[in-house]
Order: C-alpha cells, then sequence, then structure tokens
C-alpha cells in the first residue's frame, strides 16, 4: 500500500453541465496538491460537454457512460482510473485550494480506506452548510451530524447497524479497497450510491472516516432528474433507491424480513405523504402529485422486488472486463501543467475568471470586515468589498470573514464570504464593558476562522482595518501576517460623537496595541499616517508601512456628465451623499445654505443618506433628527433642499451623480474621501475640507475647492464660487475625472495591494507561499 | 480606588485563551478495524433474523452497543485527524506562534468521558438481562405439566444468549483494552506536541 503523497484519480461524472463543469476543470488547475489526474465519464450528454474536453486533449481521460445512471458512472471511471485514491467530485462543485492535500494527509493513516469533508451550498440565494457529518442505517435511515457523531450515539432509527457516511460530491476511497467490495451498486441511477458503498465498506470491515476539514463548494445545478431549487424533481427515484438500500443492506445486517418489509411500506407511504403536502402547499400541480403518487408506489415496487430477488449489480472484485479500459488504467496523466499555477482564480458560481495574464501564481488574501455589503454600507465595509472586487478583478483568490447571524459562506462579487456569527464564549470578565466583551469575542470567532482558512483553503495574508481591531486575536497569534489598512481612528471618532466612556476607551486603547503589532500598516493617505502617529504615538519605519491608496471602477465614459456649457437648464443642483451625522459636516452645510442661495438663487440642494442623529448624541442633545433640526432653523430655506433619505447604491446613486452640478461634503475628518472620488467618476466639481487625506485626493483649483473644516462661511463662499462660473464647473469635472483615471481606479488598487502583499509574504514566509 | 484596565491586561487575557488548545492523539484505525470486524463475523455466527425469539432483543441491543463503542472511537479518532492537519501546518508555520495553532482541535468533540460514563450505564442496564418468564397454563390438571414443558423451551434460548454473552464480554474486553491503549497514545503525543512546540519556539534551550 503506497502512503507516500499517493496519486489520486479525480472522477467527474457528467451529463449535460458543459459550463460547471469547466469551472470545476477550472478550479483544479488550483488545487495545492498536484498528484492527481482527472478522470470525466460523461453520460449521453446533448450540450457542448465534448467540444469543451476535446480543448484538453490529453490532459484529462475522457470516457462515455451510455446511460444517465450514477452508479454505471462511478464504476467506469473508478476502472479507468490509475492513482491510488479515487476522490469523486460533482460536476456542479469546486473543491478548496488545499482540498487533496488535506485529503493525502488522512490517508496517511494506512488503516483508513476512505474519507470525505464538508460541503457548503454557496449559492449567493441559498447558502448553508449542506453536509458536515453524516450516519446512515441498513434500513435507509439517515441522520445529519452538524457537529460530532456523538449528538447521535443512540441513533435515532429502528435499525440495528449505523453507518458513517459522507456525501457524493466529497469522498474519496483507496482504489483497491472500493474494487475490494465492488465498487458501486449500478442499480443506483442517482443518489443513494454513496451511503450503500459506505455500508458495505464498512460491513467488509474497512474504515470510513470522514472529516469536518476539506471542504467542497457546491453550485447545484439542473439535471435530468432535478429542477434546482424547485420541488420539480423525480421524487420516486430517491423512493426506489432508498428501499432497495433497505432491503439490500437490511438483509445483509441480519433485520428481519418483516422489518425490511415495515419499513419499505414507511418508505413509500412516506412520499406519498409528501406529494400531498406538496400539493397543499402549492408546491407542485395536481398533475405533477399524482404522477408522483403512482410513481411513488411503482418504483418502491420496483425497487422492493429488485432487492429482495436479484443478486446486486457490482464490478467483479478483480477490476472486471466491461468498461475496464486497461490502457487508460495503466496511464497517469498529471492534470496540472507548467501553466495551471498562473492561472487567475475562478468564480464558482459562474466560471467567470478575470481578464489577466500573471507572471506570477495569484495571492490568496483574506480580508477581515465585520460590516460588508449588501447588508452593512459603513465605509469599512464599502473599501472591503472594493478591494476585494479589484483583487479578484486581478486574479487573485480573496476571502474575506464577516459577521452573520449564522456559519454560511457565498461567492459575491469576485469573493468567498465567510460569515461567522458572533458567539459570545469568550472573555466573561470583559462583560461589564459591552462594547470590548463583543469585539473581543468578535475578534476570536475570526480568529477561529482564519485557522480552517488557512487549513482548508491555504490562505497566506490577513487584511484588516484598524476599526475595531478585528484581526486583533489572530495578529497576536502569529500564525500569518497581518496588515492593517488604517482608517479613521476609533479615537478620533469617539470625541467627535461625544463618547468618552470607559468602554470606549479601551478600545482606543486597543487599537493602539493592534496597530502596533501589525506586521505591516497600510495608511491611504500620508495625512492618515499623520493622524495616527499624532493620537497614537505610533511611528513606523519606512520599511513598515505603505501608502495604499483605494481607487474605484470607472464608468463608462458615455456615463459621465460634465458640465455643458451650452445648457440652457439655468437650475444648478448641490448633491451632498453621506450619513446624516456632525462627523461629515452636515451642519456646517446647513449652516451655509442661506449664503450660497443669496449669490446663487437658481441652487437646488439634494441631502442623501441615512439619519445618524440617534448615534452621534445629537438627537439626544438637541431633540430632533438632522432635517427637522434644518426645517426649524432656516424655514424659508426648506423647499429649496431635498432630504432624499438613504439612496441605495448602483443605478439610483448613479442618477443622484450624473444629475447633479456640485458635490459637496464638507466632512470634518476623511482618513481618504472615497465620496469625493465617486463624485470625480462623473466629470464632477467636489467640494470638500482641507482635512485629513482630503487634499491627497482633492487638487485644491483643480479638480475642486477645499475650505477649514467647521466653517459654514467659507463653505458658502466655495460652493458659490464654482457654481457661479460654468467654465469652472465644466473643467474642474474634467479634471476631476482624469484624476481618477490616472491614480484611483480600481486596477490601480489592486496592482498596489498585491504587490504589498506579495512582499510581506516573501519577507515572513519565504517558501511558504505556493 | 479600583484600577482601570489596560490594554496589557487585555493582552495577557488573549494570550492565555489562545494557549487553551489541549491536542490529543493518534491512529486508531487498527483498532477500529478490529472491533468491526469481530462485530461483523458475530452478526454472521448468530442467527438474529428469527423475531421470536426472545434472544433476539437481547443480541440486537448488544450489536448495537458495539455500534455505539466504535461511533465513540471514531469520534475520538476525528479529533486526531484534525491534530495531524494541525501537525503538518504547525512544522509548515514554524516561524509562528505554535500554541495558537494547537486550538485547531476542536475540543468539544473530546469530552469523551461524560459519553463513556453513559455506555456504561447502557452496558450495566437491566434492558440486556433476559429473564425466563412463560406464561404460565390455566388448564387443571395437566397445566402444571404444561408451564414446566414452557420453561424448558424457553431456557433453550437463553443457552444460546449466554454464549452469546460470553463472547459479548471478549468485545468488551478488546474495547477496553484498546481504548486503553489509546488514552495512553494521546498522552504520549501530546507530550511529544509539546516537545516540537518547545524545540520550535526555543530552540536555543534544545540544542
Amino acid at each position: 500500500m503506497n502512503t507516500d503523497s499517493p496519486r489520486f484519480s479525480i472522477i467527474i461524472n457528467t451529463i449535460n453541465r458543459a459550463q460547471p463543469l469547466q469551472t470545476l476543470l477550472c478550479a483544479l488547475e488550483k488545487q495545492s496538491y498536484p498528484d492527481f489526474e482527472v478522470v470525466i465519464v460523461v453520460g449521453p450528454t446533448k450540450d457542448n460537454t465534448m467540444e469543451l474536453l476535446d480543448n484538453y486533449g490529453d490532459r484529462v481521460k475522457v470516457l462515455r457512460c451510455p446511460s444517465a445512471n450514477l452508479g454505471v458512472s462511478r464504476n467506469i471511471g473508478l476502472l479507468a482510473s490509475s492513482g491510488d485514491i479515487v476522490a469523486y467530485i460533482d460536476d456542479d462543485a469546486v473543491p478548496s485550494h488545499r482540498w487533496l492535500e488535506q485529503l493525502a494527509g488522512i490517508f496517511e493513516d494506512p488503516w483508513i480506506g476512505a474519507t470525505g469533508g464538508i460541503v457548503y451550498l454557496i449559492h449567493p440565494n441559498h447558502p448553508r452548510l449542506q453536509h458536515s457529518l453524516g450516519l446512515f442505517s441498513s434500513l435507509a435511515e439517515q441522520v445529519d451530524v452538524r457537529s460530532s457523531w456523538l449528538e447521535h450515539l443512540v441513533p435515532p432509527g429502528i435499525a440495528t447497524q449505523w453507518v458513517t457516511r459522507m456525501m457524493g460530491t466529497n469522498m474519496a476511497y483507496r482504489r483497491a479497497d472500493l474494487i475490494d467490495i465492488g465498487g458501486f451498486d449500478e442499480f443506483y441511477e442517482w443518489v443513494y450510491d454513496e451511503t450503500d458503498v459506505a455500508m458495505r465498506f464498512t460491513i467488509a470491515g474497512k474504515i470510513l472516516h470522514p472529516v469536518k476539514q476539506a471542504p467542497v463548494y457546491h453550485v447545484p445545478a439542473s439535471s435530468h432528474n432535478r429542477q434546482v431549487f424547485t420541488y420539480n424533481l423525480k421524487w420516486w427515484l430517491q423512493t426506489r433507491a432508498s428501499v432497495y438500500s433497505a432491503v439490500k443492506n437490511g438483509t445483509a445486517s441480519g433485520e428481519s424480513r418483516s422489518t425490511i418489509i415495515r419499513r419499505c411500506m414507511n418508505l413509500i407511504h412516506g412520499h406519498l405523504l409528501l406529494s400531498n403536502q406538496f400539493l397543499h402547499d402549492n408546491k407542485i400541480s395536481s398533475l405533477q402529485a399524482w404522477q408522483m403518487r403512482i410513481n411513488e408506489v411503482t418504483s418502491g415496487l420496483h425497487g422492493m422486488v429488485k432487492g429482495f430477488s436479484f443478486p446486486r449489480k457490482l464490478i467483479p472484485q478483480n477490476g472486471g472486463q466491461a468498461g475496464d479500459d486497461t490502457s487508460m488504467k495503466a496511464s497517469f496523466h498529471q492534470y496540472q501543467n507548467g501553466y495551471s499555477a498562473f492561472m487567475p482564480s475562478v468564480d464558482p458560481i459562474n466560471g467567470r475568471q478575470a481578464n489577466v495574464r500573471l507572471s506570477e501564481p495569484p495571492l490568496r488574501i483574506c480580508l477581515l470586515s465585520r460590516d460588508f455589503p449588501p447588508s452593512d454600507k459603513g465605509g469599512v465595509g464599502r473599501q472591503t468589498h472594493m478591494l476585494a472586487k479589484a483583487l479578484f478583478e486581478s486574479g487573485q483568490t480573496v476571502h474575506v470573514i464577516t459577521k452573520g447571524d449564522r456559519e454560511r459562506l457565498t461567492f459575491r462579487d469576485g469573493a468567498y464570504v465567510h460569515e461567522i456569527p458572533t458567539r459570545l464564549e469568550y472573555y466573561e470578565q470583559y462583560k461589564h464593558l459591552p462594547g470590548m466583551y463583543y469585539l473581543l469575542n468578535h475578534s476570536h470567532n475570526v480568529y477561529e476562522k482564519v485557522k480552517d482558512l488557512i487549513l482548508n483553503d491555504g490562505i497566506q495574508i490577513i487584511d484588516s482595518s484598524n476599526y475595531q481591531f478585528e484581526g486583533l486575536v489572530t495578529s497576536l497569534s502569529g500564525i500569518l501576517p497581518v496588515v492593517i489598512r488604517l482608517v479613521t481612528a476609533m479615537r478620533q471618532i469617539a470625541p467627535l460623537n461625544g463618547d468618552d466612556s470607559d468602554d470606549k476607551r479601551l478600545q482606543g486603547e486597543m487599537e493602539r496595541v493592534f496597530i502596533e503589532r501589525a506586521n505591516h500598516l497600510l495608511p491611504n493617505t500620508h495625512a492618515t499616517l499623520r493622524t495616527l502617529q499624532g493620537i497614537y504615538g505610533v511611528h513606523p519605519r519606512e520599511d513598515q508601512y505603505s501608502i495604499a491608496t483605494y481607487g474605484i471602477e470607472p464608468v463608462p465614459d458615455e456615463k459621465t456628465r460634465p458640465y455643458d456649457l451650452q445648457r440652457s437648464e439655468k437650475n444648478l443642483k448641490v448633491l451632498f451623499l453621506g450619513r446624516l451625522e456632525k462627523r461629515k459636516g452636515i451642519i456646517d452645510l446647513f449652516h451655509a445654505i442661506p449664503s450660497v442661495v443669496k449669490h446663487a438663487p437658481n441652487t437646488r440642494f439634494v441631502i442623501a443618506g441615512a439619519d445618524n442623529s440617534h448615534n452621534d448624541g445629537f438627537l439626544e442633545r438637541t431633540g430632533m433628527d438632522y432635517r427637522s433640526y434644518f426645517e426649524r432653523t432656516f424655514p424659508e430655506y426648506k423647499s429649496m433642499v431635498d432630504f432624499v433619505g438613504e439612496v441605495p447604491d448602483g443605478e439610483p446613486q448613479e442618477q443622484l451623480y450624473q444629475s447633479c452640478d456640485l458635490f459637496v461634503a464638507p466632512s470634518l475628518y476623511e482618513s481618504f474621501g472615497l465620496i469625493y472620488i465617486e463624485a470625480m467618476n462623473y466629470a464632477k466639481p467636489v467640494i470638500g475640507c482641507n482635512t485629513g487625506g482630503v487634499p491627497e485626493v482633492v487638487e485644491h483649483g483643480v479638480t475642486g475647492l477645499l475650505v477649514d473644516p467647521q466653517s459654514p462661511k467659507a463653505l458658502a463662499e466655495a460652493i458659490a464660487t464654482v457654481l457661479c462660473s460654468p467654465v469652472l464647473l465644466r473643467d474642474m469635472g474634467m479634471a476631476g475625472r482624469q484624476r481618477l483615471l490616472t491614480h484611483f481606479t480600481a486596477a490601480h488598487m489592486a496592482n498596489n495591494f498585491t504587490r504589498i502583499y506579495r512582499n510581506i509574504i516573501t519577507r515572513n514566509s519565504g517558501a511558504d507561499h505556493q | 480606588m479600583k484600577r482601570k484596565l489596560s490594554a496589557e491586561d487585555v493582552i495577557k487575557d488573549i494570550e492565555f485563551e489562545l494557549a487553551q488548545g489541549v491536542p490529543p492523539k493518534d491512529n486508531l484505525g487498527e483498532s477500529i478495524e478490529a472491533v468491526r470486524q469481530f462485530q461483523n463475523k458475530l452478526r454472521a455466527e448468530l442467527d438474529i433474523s428469527n423475531t421470536g425469539s426472545p434472544s433476539r432483543q437481547s443480541i440486537g441491543r448488544l450489536l448495537q452497543l458495539n455500534d455505539m463503542l466504535v461511533t465513540l472511537l471514531q469520534e475520538t479518532a476525528v479529533a486526531i485527524t484534525q491534530l495531524q492537519l494541525t501537525q503538518q501546518l504547525q512544522i509548515r508555520h514554524a516561524h509562528a506562534s505554535t500554541r495558537a495553532l494547537l486550538d485547531q482541535i476542536d475540543t468539544d468533540a473530546i469530552r469523551i468521558s461524560e459519553h463513556i460514563a453513559k455506555i456504561d450505564e447502557v452496558t450495566k442496564s437491566k434492558s440486556l438481562f433476559v429473564a425466563i418468564d412463560p406464561q404460565r397454563s390455566a388448564i387443571p390438571i395437566i397445566g402444571r405439566w404444561i408451564s414446566k414443558l414452557r420453561q424448558a423451551l424457553h431456557g433453550l434460548p437463553l443457552y444460546y444468549v449466554r454464549i452469546l454473552a460470553s463472547k459479548q464480554t471478549v468485545v468488551n474486553q478488546a474495547f477496553s483494552e484498546e481504548y486503553g491503549y489509546t488514552l495512553n497514545e494521546i498522552t504520549e503525543l501530546r507530550q511529544r506536541v509539546n516537545d516540537l512546540e518547545l524545540r520550535i519556539t526555543h530552540p536555543e534551550s534544545t540544542d
């Protein structure tokens, strides 16, 4: 038995799924364990699967299965394989980066004959942990096990024999052992094939040992047996398979005939009740219900007759003749080639890859952001989202860890998004400081997830903002290099919001420690670095930080709206877009409006964004939200200002930018000022404050004007100056757009971050980033 | 006056949490296979398809008990496998804090003792005891002889149950020996992991 670096044969059984199959083949290029071949068994397919496979030449073994029968197809793959281990994965799934490496580690134990890992359903609309561990009985009863087999130490069914099982899309066997038990029973054309094998494998005294690692990411696709995410599937095939399984395995396990028959009747009856329920819930039509009922009974009886009266259809123990292509078995064609390592990352949902050519292997990066769109639209979340998207478009693999109400995984906008619930299991001693208690626990939960991602996905670096010190525990553990994107410090925000509690004080302290202990700092501007030096007294050496500016995806030229000097419309529109809170300078803008209107009476103001008066203390102090404050303080200007509330991302925001003539954001502090870039994207001049990183983004007098913070008078003058000059409106807008294209695109950002990450990884663990 | 909490206090607490991981250990494959093979051999040897037999219930329960024991062993093996994976990583990331990596072990899954107690309880429970309790005959005169005959007939399956019980004892002994062996192995491996960690984090002290 070869236990040193076993060779794997990955067997894929496919029918009519060329697109997901191509995605899987792309993903396999990225496996960390290179010693594997790919065996593809194609059923009676009607799409372009064969044309697709022609492109792969002899990199893959391609076989045909004459029927749409999974058992037959799996056996054909098994017999044509030449690896020590056969690993089965569905054509609509992709493996984690270290899938085979993890499985190989398990097979290092020579007594283990089979294993498999967990399965995540990663479709954005249906994310869940599909399979962790499982138990299966000789009477076709199944129990899902979420965390430990000990949950069901006495399984709740009626059978006397229970075995562990894997899911068909993530299971691996020693080839010799699988052939020894006759491979798959070819009666199973769909479902129960993997559980039946698990039962026979165990009865034969072999060790089947699933684990809670080595995940496969599943994106279920429709097939001839089911329409995915609907109730339109051939339930009766399940009935037939389960009844047959109960008869065969029940008999082999010594169950009495009467028990087996009773169980079979229960299975058929249960499916009949299911059809009634589906009909009652309007999930299927009346016609479908009748079809289901008739098929349930006939299929169930068919399964019983086959089970009781006919022998199993297995492959002979010597490997068999039928379908055993000895020439294929003899050859082992390693799938990966010299180009595999340089392939860009693949979107597992639609198979898309970035349109780039890489000169170095892509990185595997993990971004931390407790807030992440679409559920949260805070600044850090949006930056992280943009960064993730840009990194994917530059070919890298990106994982994001964010908060969620339960554990799940999706793939969105170029990133694997791992949602983790914040479990308050640690640091009880900080319960009296609720903010600290929560943030420390979240940071620890993040660290737990990071360890999983190292094991399964081979992440190489952690990128976290300093905000709420999410990566603190990971950083202290030293498990991976942690870089910190510096954003507005908590110690800056707390006084602005009037919060001087002990809880906030300690949070600020932890932010300082987090920054001090980072492997590398990524301030988005020089100003951010200077500010943090002032606040926290952190003075990094030149090789300990890099300026890493953000960037956005430029809109096409036809979507920009520079000011038209020929236009007949005389009314002008000024846009404010951001949270309505003191820090964003909303009060200063309110106080500037009367003066602006005096100079430019045909001006309208659009105030867009969520009111944050309940969080920044304004409501508490004044008893009013911001809109009420404006309307009471300046009632005569009420008709000139539109409060439109929070505006969703995408088209609604785009319309706001396009329709305005001038963008204003008089924030008291911005570490960078992404909002200005977003306005510049549409060729709009901008007015901001000469604070933080804003002057590094907005070129005063060229792309807009900057004034001192908290100076409503100067703000009004600046707005009026630009509004009253059509040439300035046009030229500053055009210059802003040009500045964006030259310095602040997503591609600039991705290239810069990737270069920095690569240097840090090389510096910290030179040989470890393959 | 009570001292205010500082960042250093919090760091100490975090480092304490990071140091909590406890590694268990090792290769259970052989023992699991031995128990399973014996179990399956027993299934094949004993006719348990006769539902009318009073011994069937007992045999079924005994076999179920064995399945539980094997499951328990296998659960331990899961934790051990995770340890093996962690160790590989530990070596790859020798520069990093090894103690933190050891946390990979799912310590919740190793709360074995309470489950051992559970199995013990099932083993000792009266559910495995099959009493001879034939129905008494109410027929006058010959009823007493009929009752004696019934008693004798019920004694026959009991004879086989006793044989089974003696075989089951062998299974239980094998299990207990293997488990004891495993626990020893776990302790040894834990020591080896600690040594390894020491060598990685303080190479100078072991040179």
